[in-house]
C-alpha cells in the first residue's frame, strides 16, 4: 500500500483535521510533521477511519526531506499533496530578528516549494496541490516574516497551477483566524478583538477549513487551478 | 498622477536602468535619504536560496525603513506576480507584495507608506513609466498598501 495523499504540518490542528478529512474521502494518507507526535495522530486516524495512515515525523527544512517524503510514495499513485507544515514568529518588523524571518520563510515558502518540486513525480494525472497560504497574506501586524512567506505561496501556486496543467491543478485556500493549540495560546483578549473583526463572530474551526481543501482537491473540482479561496467567515471584506 | 517631477531623494536600491528613468522622473539616488526604493532587478534566479536572498534584503530593507518612518516602494516583476515566469520569480514577487501589504499595515498608524510598482525585468523594458509610479508614491501619495501597475502585463494573459 502507498500514499494516495500528503499532508504536512499533519500532527494536530489544521493539518490532522485535513488528513482526517482525506481519509473520510477515500485517501490513504501520508502524514507528515516535525513533532513525533504525528505518528500518534495517524495511529488514531487509522484505527477511526477507513483506510490506511501513516505518521512520518520529520523537519520539512531537511535538505533530503522533500525526497525522502517523496521516496515513500508510489510513482503516480499521489493523488493529493497539502503543503500546511507552517510556524510563526511574531514581533513588529523593525524588532524582528533575522533568524525569525528566515525561519519562517525557510519552512512556510521554502518548505512548500521544495516538496511540491520533489512531489511532481509521484503526483498522478488528476492530482492536486493545495497550498495553505492565510489571509495575513494581505498583512498583519507584527507578522512581516510570515506575510511574506504566504504572499509567496500564492505566487507559487499560481505558477505551478500554469506549469503543470492539465496533468496537476494547484490552489490555495487562505484562513482567518482558526481555532487550533497554537491560537489558543493567544491571550483572550488579543483573540476577542480579532475575533470581533470577522463578520461570522467567531474564529474557523478546523474542519471547516479542511472541508475546503478537501474539496478544492476533489474532482468537484476539476476545472479550478491557480486560485486562492479565502476561507475567513467574510474577515477579507469586512 | 502628477507630471510634475517631485524632486525628492531616496535610497535607490534599484537597477541602473531604473535609476536613470527615477532621475528623469525627479527621483535622486540619496543614500542618506528618509525614502527606500527596492527593486530585486532580475530576470533570473537559479535556486531557492536567490529568493531568500532577495527577501531578506526587503526584510532588512523594510525593517530600516519603518525604524526611520520612511516610506518605501518594492518594484515587483509584473509576470511574475501572476505566476508567469515560474516558481522561483512567482514566489519573490509575490512575497515582496507580502513585505509591502505587511509594511502597510504596520505602518498605518505612523503614516508610513510602503506601495509596489510592477515592471517588467526585461531588458529592454520602457521603465518610465514605473518611475512615475515610484515618483508618485514617494510623494505623500494617499494610497499606502497598493499596488501601481508601471507595466501592463496585468491586462489579459501576456505572450508566453
Amino acid at each position: 500500500m502507498s500514499p494516495t495523499a500528503i499532508v504536512t504540518g499533519a500532527a494536530r490542528g489544521i493539518g490532522a483535521a485535513i488528513a482526517e478529512r482525506l481519509m473520510t474521502d477515500g485517501h490513504d494518507v501520508l502524514l507528515v510533521d516535525l513533532s513525533s507526535a504525528v505518528v500518534e495522530t495517524a495511529e488514531r486516524l487509522a484505527a477511526a477511519r477507513r483506510g490506511s495512515a501513516w505518521g512520518l515525523p520529520l523537519d520539512i527544512n531537511d535538505t533530503d526531506a522533500p525526497q525522502v517524503i517523496a521516496g515513500c510514495c508510489e510513482a503516480g499513485r499521489v493523488k493529493v499533496l497539502v503543503n500546511n507544515a507552517g510556524i510563526t514568529r511574531d514581533a513588529m518588523v523593525e524588532k524582528m530578528t533575522e533568524d525569525d524571518f528566515l525561519a519562517v520563510l525557510r519552512v512556510n515558502l521554502g518548505g512548500a516549494y521544495a516538496l511540491a518540486m520533489a512531489a511532481i513525480p509521484v503526483l498522478g494525472n488528476d492530482s492536486a496541490i493545495v497550498n495553505v497560504s492565510s489571509k495575513s497574506a494581505n498583512g498583519n501586524f507584527g507578522q512581516f516574516n510570515y506575510a511574506v512567506s504566504k504572499a509567496g505561496l500564492i505566487g507559487l501556486t499560481r505558477s505551478l497551477a500554469l506549469l503543470l496543467a492539465p496533468r496537476v491543478r494547484v490552489n490555495a485556500i487562505a484562513p482567518a483566524f482558526t481555532h487550533t493549540e497554537m491560537t489558543d495560546a493567544i491571550p483572550h483578549d488579543v483573540r476577542a478583538k480579532v475575533v470581533s473583526r470577522i463578520p461570522f463572530g467567531r474564529g474557523a474551526q478546523p474542519s471547516e477549513i479542511a472541508d475546503v481543501v478537501a474539496w478544492l482537491a476533489s474532482p468537484q473540482a476539476s476545472y479550478v487551478t491557480g486560485q486562492v479561496v479565502a476561507a475567513c467567515g467574510g474577515r477579507s471584506f469586512g | 498622477m502628477s507630471s510634475t517631477p517631485p524632486n525628492t531623494t531616496a535610497r535607490l536600491v534599484v537597477r541602473p536602468a531604473l535609476a536613470e528613468a527615477l532621475a528623469r522622473a525627479g527621483v535622486a539616488d540619496e543614500p542618506q535619504a528618509a525614502a527606500v526604493v527596492y527593486d530585486p532587478f532580475t530576470s533570473h534566479l537559479a535556486s531557492w536560496a536567490d529568493v531568500e536572498s532577495a527577501l531578506t534584503r526587503a526584510f532588512r530593507l523594510a525593517a530600516d525603513a519603518k525604524r526611520e518612518a520612511a516610506p518605501i516602494v518594492f518594484v515587483v516583476d509584473g509576470a511574475a506576480v501572476y505566476g508567469h515566469t515560474g516558481p522561483l520569480l512567482a514566489m519573490l514577487a509575490n512575497g515582496l507584495l507580502g513585505a509591502m501589504r505587511n509594511q502597510a499595515v504596520e505602518g498605518q498608524r505612523k503614516g508610513i507608506s510602503a506601495y509596489a510598482v510592477t515592471a517588467s525585468s526585461a531588458p529592454d523594458a520602457d521603465l518610465a513609466p514605473v518611475a512615475r509610479a515610484v515618483a508618485w508614491a514617494l510623494s505623500g501619495a494617499p494610497s499606502s498598501g497598493q499596488v501601481l501597475y508601471g507595466d501592463d502585463p496585468h491586462i489579459g494573459r501576456p505572450a508566453a
